[in-house]
């Protein structure tokens, strides 16, 4: 049950939480450029990296994201970060500089690079989930849905049916909690049954999870089948026009978030560009004037 | 004047197996009838006919004079409202002020008037400061007021309650009856259709229909279930404990009128 | 099997924010061999009881004793839980729910199989409990969602009843099933207790209190608030634990009040109190 908790929505009422849900899905995004832009000098790009994520730090300190439960995910993700490493090690890259050597094992090279660029990979996998932890740790599942809908709108002139997405996705929102009841419910009486959910050869595990699946999949089809009359006893109509209850709307604070993090955008896109097609600026060198080993 | 009227219906989910069989009924407008009879006698079946949901094989249902068909249904779905049994799988939206408004979003009601009419009705129904909250944070009797609310938000003609307390504890099922009172006594002219196990619940309607095995063997005033006791054994219901009462004292030799509380039996008694 | 609860305490979510105490020192002692009924409103925690009468929550503080077994919340002592829950077994509400296997009696077999009965024995067993559940032969190899509500939930306690557990707890048991199929579940109940089971039922239904019940348990915060038979129950004062009352005790009260003197701790059903009134005249 731990693992759930990671990027659930937290009821704050911080300066994050108040922004336009649609707002905070184009920031999202932006980020996400950010963290993929790379200039050629390492030093550089890790020091832009490391802005960011300082300022990523700030955003979750003002959100009120719990940094632990950041922390307890990061952990739960070591093994992805030890097979990256190894692959990082041991896969050959033409791209590596070959003339420095970190060590051998039985004669095989591990270059340097291969440590900066997991690096890199590692950072950006790590404000990659910073970022999506921001965004659904401040935002109730159900205004996403209604912002990515805002997104899909466009969509309705090739008849995509973003209206219908958005209700299907809300109603899958709407009873995760339900189910997740339902399945403890369903635990407590197979257990009673004699089933060991925590103990027992793999085979006897596939059966309790057996005797788990098929109940709930039996349960969640009868709700689907009622919910489904309750909505058409209702009224409701997917192709007929609606209107709206829920409005999104975007604030004085909304343009306050954006024009920062355009300026944020804008600063590391001006470094990458001059980097990348005029000078090639390595920022530890230019600040103490020692040239990195690399 | 006829609110519902029902004419030789019959339907079968699986040929030759029909689950209501040649039904005619008649409910007027205003009126509290009680659906009893036990699981698979056809009120749930019936219930859905009513609101569309199934299409029936023979016979006609008219609602308010509209005859009941595929081309009419969404007009007969504003004035007709049902409130199911199991308060989590009607419940549409992400929090109590989004499922009051479903209704509402699907008769495309602009929006300054839904913010207007959802705290109202949550109001009526005593959810007024449960708005903004979740389905996970209420009870089962708060869920299903808030069913109650939806469906009342479009002012029907008639309130289908299937089973709408089944499923709660004796303090929300007892919240879902003073609700269902107070109804009646703002609006007389809303017809309450309850489809109820409970003949406690059902003695306080207007009138009693008990069906067994797609007809109805029984369609009469509660005060009248008394004089009915070779009916109600036959089909294994259970009765009313003070109408098991009065027969019961009436044997002992004393004298009780249909209309007697229980003060007034208590009363006899110890004269 | 004898159940003796001492000093229980149980938390949800224990050291979070969200902490809830369910439970706080319960001591309890359930009678043997008779039927007990546990009432109360919701969130009272009469289901938090149960479940860790068979060690599904284990207990903050304190401790359940089942016969030889023990719930606390020291490790050590909890290794035989499965066979606790073998001796203890619930029935929770809408057991239909935990159906899942292709045939009505492989259904009923899997808790056997669970503890080990081999197939053909298993099957046998099956057997045997869906006969004492009055299920029909013809039901046998079919599947179990083809059923009625009622069926299914007969079905769902022969797949307990299989374990032959000497202590059964049922969470209400007659929830939405019409009067019929309650009856016919309630009567089960009572046949089992004859056959020499303890029997806990927890449940909303004071009809089953009155007419099922040797014992009742009463909680209310989290405490034990009452203990003792239905009668004595009924003829108190229980508006404090915001429970119904059943009719009958109603109008008995009606008549004291108008001065009729009656002999309260025999009235469990209305005949009973025509058989007095019957006497007076």
């Amino acid at each position: 049950m731990n693992n759930l908790t990671f990027g659930r929505y937290s009821p704050f009422n911080t300066f994050i939480h108040k922004l336009d849900p649609r707002n905070k899905i184009f920031l999202m995004i932006v980020l996400f450029v950010c963290v993929f832009l790379k200039v050629t000098v390492w030093s550089s790009t890790l020091i832009m990296a490391g802005t960011l994520f300082l300022f990523m730090i700030c955003i979750m300190l003002i959100s009120k994201v719990s940094v632990l439960s950041l922390l307890k995910s990061l952990g739960a993700m070591w093994l992805l970060f030890l097979f990256l490493l190894i692959i990082y090690m041991f896969v050959p890259n033409p791209a590596y500089d070959k003339t420095h050597v970190a060590f051998t094992i039985n004669n095989y090279p591990v270059y340097y690079d291969a440590f900066i660029q997991w690096g890199y990979i590692v950072i950006r996998l790590v404000m990659m989930l910073m970022v999506t932890m921001i965004l659904t740790s401040t935002t109730k599942p159900m205004d996403l849905t209604y912002g990515l809908e805002w997104y899909l709108t466009p969509l309705k002139i090739v008849k995509f049916p973003s209206h219908i997405v958005a209700m299907t996705l809300s109603i899958a929102l709407r009873f995760i909690p339900t189910l997740i009841d339902e399945t403890n419910r369903i635990i407590k009486a197979q257990s009673s049954r004699g089933v060991d959910f925590n103990h027992g050869g793999i085979f006897k595990r596939f059966r309790a999870i057996f005797a788990l699946i098929i109940p709930l999949f039996v349960s969640a089809i009868t709700r689907s089948e009622e919910l489904s009359d309750a909505m058409e006893a209702r009224g409701y109509d997917p192709y007929a026009k609606r209107s709206r209850y829920r409005k999104l709307q975007f604030h004085l604070c909304d343009l306050l978030a954006l024009i920062v993090a355009i300026l944020v955008f804008g600063a590391i896109l001006t470094l990458v560009i001059y980097n990348n097609h005029f000078v090639q600026v390595d920022i530890i060198y230019w600040i103490s004037g020692v040239r990195p080993i690399l | 004047m006829k609110c519902v009227s029902i004419k030789n219906l019959s339907y079968a989910y699986i040929k030759d197996r029909p689950v209501i069989k040649d039904l005619s009924l008649d409910i007027n407008q205003g009126e509290y009838v009680s659906l009893v009879g036990h699981n698979g006698c056809g009120k749930s079946t019936l219930a859905k006919l009513l609101v569309g949901l199934l299409f029936a094989n023979q016979g006609s249902i008219e609602i308010c004079g509209l005859e009941l068909n595929n081309k009419n249904i969404n007009e007969i779905r504003k004035k007709v409202a049902i409130v199911f049994q199991n308060p989590d799988n009607q419940f549409i939206g992400a929090t109590v002020e989004d499922d009051i408004a479903f209704s509402l979003e699907n008769m495309n009601v602009p929006r300054e008037e839904m913010l207007s009419l959802v705290p109202e009705y949550a109001k009526k129904v005593g959810m007024e400061q449960f708005l903004t909250k979740e389905p996970g944070y209420l009870s089962g009797g708060q869920k299903q007021r808030v069913a109650i609310a939806d469906a009342l938000i479009r002012n029907p003609e008639i309130l289908i309650l299937d089973e709408a307390t089944s499923m709660l504890d004796p303090a929300g099922k007892q919240d879902i009856l003073d609700l269902v009172k107070k109804m009646r006594s703002e609006n007389p002219n809303l017809t309450i259709i309850s489809i109820t196990h409970d003949i406690n619940e059902a003695y306080d309607s207007d009138r009693i229909i008990l069906m067994h095995e797609g007809v109805s063997v029984l369609n009469c005033k509660p005060s009248e279930l008394f004089e009915k006791n070779d009916i109600i054994s036959k089909y294994n219901l259970d009765l009313p404990f003070i109408i098991e009462l009065k027969t019961k004292i009436k044997d002992l030799g004393i004298d009780v009128q249909e209309s007697d509380s229980l003060e007034d039996i208590g009363e006899k008694l110890c004269k | 099997m004898q159940i003796k609860i001492n000093n229980l305490s149980y938390t949800y979510l224990a050291k979070t924010p969200n902490e809830v105490e369910a439970l706080h020192d319960v001591n309890l002692e359930i009678p043997e061999g008779k039927i007990t009924s546990i009432i109360g409103h919701t969130g009272s925690g009469k289901s938090t009881l149960i479940q860790t009468l068979n060690g599904l929550l284990i207990p903050t503080s304190g401790e359940v004793h089942v016969g030889e077994y023990v719930v606390t919340n020291k490790k050590k002592k909890n290794k035989k839980i499965k066979d606790l829950r073998k001796s203890l077994a619930i029935v929770f509400q809408f057991p239909e729910y935990q159906l899942f296997e292709e045939t009505v009696e492989k259904d009923v077999a899997f808790g056997l199989k669970n503890y080990g009965v081999k197939e053909p024995e298993a099957i046998k067993l099956a057997h045997k409990a869906l006969n004492e559940v009055g299920i029909d032969k013809s039901f046998y190899k079919r599947s179990p969602f083809e059923l009625s509500g009622g069926e299914k939930r007969r079905v769902a306690i022969a797949g307990i009843i299989a374990l032959n557990p000497d202590i059964l707890v049922l969470d209400e048991p007659t929830a939405g099933l019409d009067p019929l199929g309650s009856k016919i579940i309630l009567s089960l109940v009572e046949k089992f207790n004859k056959e020499g089971k303890t029997i806990i039922i927890v449940t909303h239904d004071m009809n089953i209190v009155l007419n099922y019940s040797d014992h009742v348990v009463v909680m209310n915060d989290g405490k034990v608030a009452f203990e003792g038979t239905p009668s004595t129950l009924f003829n108190g004062d229980i508006s404090k634990y915001s429970i119904d009352v059943p009719e009958l005790f109603k109008f008995v009260k009606i008549l004291e009040s108008k001065g009729m003197k009656l002999d309260i701790s025999k009235i469990r059903t209305l005949d009973d109190l025509i058989n007095q009134l019957k006497e007076k005249r």
